[in-house]
């Protein structure tokens, strides 16, 4: 019954990282280093709670999509066509989240750092298995939400690789002179690759707002968009890989916070989990990675 | 052609800059302070300084509500200053606060360190300062609260709540749970309080308490109490600001029961929400304003604010909501607070 329910919190704090890390992935394997993930899930958070809060959950998951496309649009901007150096373009767009969502949720709803309550989705049962009771809590009242990031990992790793899109997306990123010289276009591939990630972290953002927490909180995303890449990594860039290190930080969180007081560890300590874990990630302890080639590296028509 | 347009956008960013700084200065910073010495018609200039930030409609939006009724009712002036919990703000802000005014509320117990380093600075200002104490120093004077005895009652409550099986949503176990913020000695007065209150009605119940680690992410405080409903409990208290937005959710979505605090949180959903500890922040801002203006105020001293000065207390909402706690329960309860205030039960704190 607790393993049941601890998996089943773990697939709720794990969908945010999940779809945030797919999208990682498509920008990633283009060539660009999105790092303004974080900042497309923020816009993502406060615009699905607008979108709902007055239209409803559609309405809500369609306006945080076109918000985080947006910013996308703005990086893919910035870094493609200008070739800003990437890091700096998502570092910015990260601040002008933060402050246009503080901004506009003072205009909007009159208070600065929450929204009012919204309604999300209606929560589903899957048909048959919601029936066994020991597995109860995680077959029934999941989120649709949940149920379409899940789907998205095998529909992406169709997309990357086995469509003539997802060779080329890959070809731009590894090899962009190569791509280009057989006439493919390099500027459209890396645009698509970002503004696909800069709608996937809206739709992360929409779930924490809508279906997770009820309302929108200033600085409810905590810093998942920069676990979302660690889980790319630890992923070695595939979509599979990011679900299954999506699911260790989920588990590592949704742990965290059952540690109560009467634990034979101290509490602290299981708290450290998840950030110990991306640190490990991070720094390669964990696993040896592979980025893509020309991860990073702004496409100059005339240097190659 | 490039050289022109960078050169262009550098004046206008210059320009810009210039054009904000001469503007009309925004609500929550005062760029232009009267400088003339303030005489005795002049309004009383006071800053609220937060080390989190309002809209968690507990803590510190009391705090906030006691300033804007001493504005209000007492004429003072002023603005608010919010930290958002970052600590290196602590100290600009501060500092800031001292400059524009003459009384300056510092809320929430973060502050120690450096409100002993500003003070000394600003003599003729008097400092108020909230959740903490901070003896020996002439112009802070520090409140403090006996939440303790509050939630002393509010787990007295939880465990006869708990008992009650015929409420619906209550189950048959006597668990009662708690949802703490950060773990700081001022939320450890609270689960202890909470916890001897469980005692003293049955010594049987169980109190599980988990700490969030945050006191803004709602998620963390859903999380928390969805894992406190499952190991059994039926009521859970919060005491995490904004954290325990989440937790209200979750009693939403298991339907069982919450304990909201600081503030009277049944509005935010009278069928889950049964009570709230309300701790008297407002109270306190306000009576203490008010004591500065009418010249009854002694600086440098320690107030304390318990269950004799209505520093703490149970709140069950508004007579309109339909009342889930029953009359039985809230006489005895009351009984119970009579004896915390004469001293017949004497609260152990963690403070």
């Amino acid at each position: 019954m607790f393993a049941a329910e601890l998996l089943a919190s773990s697939l709720r704090m794990a969908v945010p990282i999940l779809l945030t890390a797919i999208g990682a992935v498509f920008t990633e394997r283009s060539g660009i280093v999105n790092i303004g993930l974080e900042g497309m899930m923020i816009v993502g958070s406060f615009w699905a709670s607008v979108g709902a809060y007055f239209y409803g959950p559609m309405m809500g998951l369609l306006f945080a999509m076109m918000a985080g496309a947006f910013l996308a649009l703005i990086h893919s901007v910035t870094t493609v066509t200008f070739r800003v150096n990437q890091v700096v373009s998502g570092v910015a767009l990260n601040i002008l989240a933060y402050g246009s969502s503080r901004f506009l949720s003072l205009v909007i709803f009159g208070k600065a750092t929450t929204s009012h309550h919204v309604s999300g989705f209606n929560p589903v049962d899957i048909p048959g298995l919601s029936n066994i009771p020991f597995l109860k809590p995680l077959f029934a009242d999941i989120s649709p939400v949940l149920i379409m990031a899940l789907i998205m990992v095998p529909i992406s790793k169709y997309i990357i690789e086995k469509t003539v899109f997802g060779l080329r997306l890959r070809s731009v990123g590894e090899n962009p002179l190569a791509a280009d010289t057989l006439g493919i276009d390099v500027f459209t591939m890396r645009y698509a690759g970002v503004i696909i990630s800069g709608m996937l972290a809206g739709i992360a953002g929409a779930y924490l707002t809508m279906e997770h927490t009820g309302m929108y909180v200033e600085g409810m995303t905590q810093g998942k968009g920069y676990i979302a890449m660690a889980a790319m990594i630890f992923g070695n860039w595939t979509p599979t890989g990011t679900l299954g290190a999506s699911l260790l930080f989920g588990f590592a969180e949704a742990l965290s916070l059952r540690a109560g007081e009467g634990s034979i560890v101290p509490y602290q300590f299981i708290k450290m989990i998840p950030y110990v874990l991306t640190l490990a990630v991070l720094t390669g302890i964990v696993k040896k990675s592979t980025p893509p080639a020309a991860s990073g590296v702004p496409y100059d028509r005339s240097t190659g | 052609m490039k050289k022109a347009i960078s050169i262009l956008l550098i004046l206008m960013f210059i320009g810009g800059l210039v054009l904000t700084g001469c503007g009309k200065s925004v609500d929550t910073q005062k760029e232009e302070a009267p400088t003339e010495p303030v005489a005795e018609e002049e309004p009383m200039q006071v800053a609220l300084v937060l080390s989190g930030g309002l809209g968690d409609r507990s803590f510190y939006d009391s705090s906030h509500e006691g300033f804007e009724q001493a504005k209000k009712e007492l004429g003072v002036e002023g603005s608010v200053l919010e930290c958002k919990n970052d600590p290196s703000l602590f100290q600009d802000q501060l500092v800031q606060a001292s400059e524009n005014a003459q009384v300056v509320v510092v809320v929430g117990f973060e502050f120690y360190d450096v409100i002993q380093e500003v003070a000394p600075e600003y003599p003729e200002v008097n400092y108020i300062y909230l959740d903490n104490v901070v003896e020996g120093i002439d112009n802070i004077t520090s409140i403090t609260y006996l939440e303790n005895e509050g939630t002393f009652l509010a787990g007295a409550l939880a465990a006869m709540l708990t008992q009650e099986t015929s409420i619906e949503g209550i189950n048959e176990e006597k668990i009662i749970g708690m949802v703490g913020g950060v773990d700081l000695p001022v939320i450890r007065n609270f689960q202890i309080g909470y916890e001897e209150g469980a005692k003293y009605i049955d010594e049987d119940v169980r109190v599980e308490t988990i700490y969030a680690g945050d006191f803004e992410d709602p998620a963390k405080g859903k999380e928390c109490a969805l894992a406190l409903y499952s190991k059994g409990a039926d009521i859970v208290f919060h005491a995490a600001g904004k954290t325990g937005e989440g937790v209200f959710e979750a009693a939403k979505e298991v339907k069982a029961y919450a304990i909201g605090v600081d503030s009277d949180q049944r509005y935010i959903n009278p069928d889950v929400i049964v009570a709230s500890m309300i701790k008297g922040v407002g109270l306190s801002v306000f009576e203490t304003i008010k004591k500065i203006q009418d010249g009854a105020f002694e600086p440098g001293k320690v107030i304390y604010y318990g269950i004799n000065e209505d520093g703490v207390d149970i709140g069950y909402g508004t007579p309109d909501m339909k009342q889930i706690v029953p009359e039985e329960i809230k006489s005895k309860v009351e009984e119970i607070k009579a004896k915390v205030k004469s001293g017949e039960i004497e609260v152990p704190t963690a403070k």
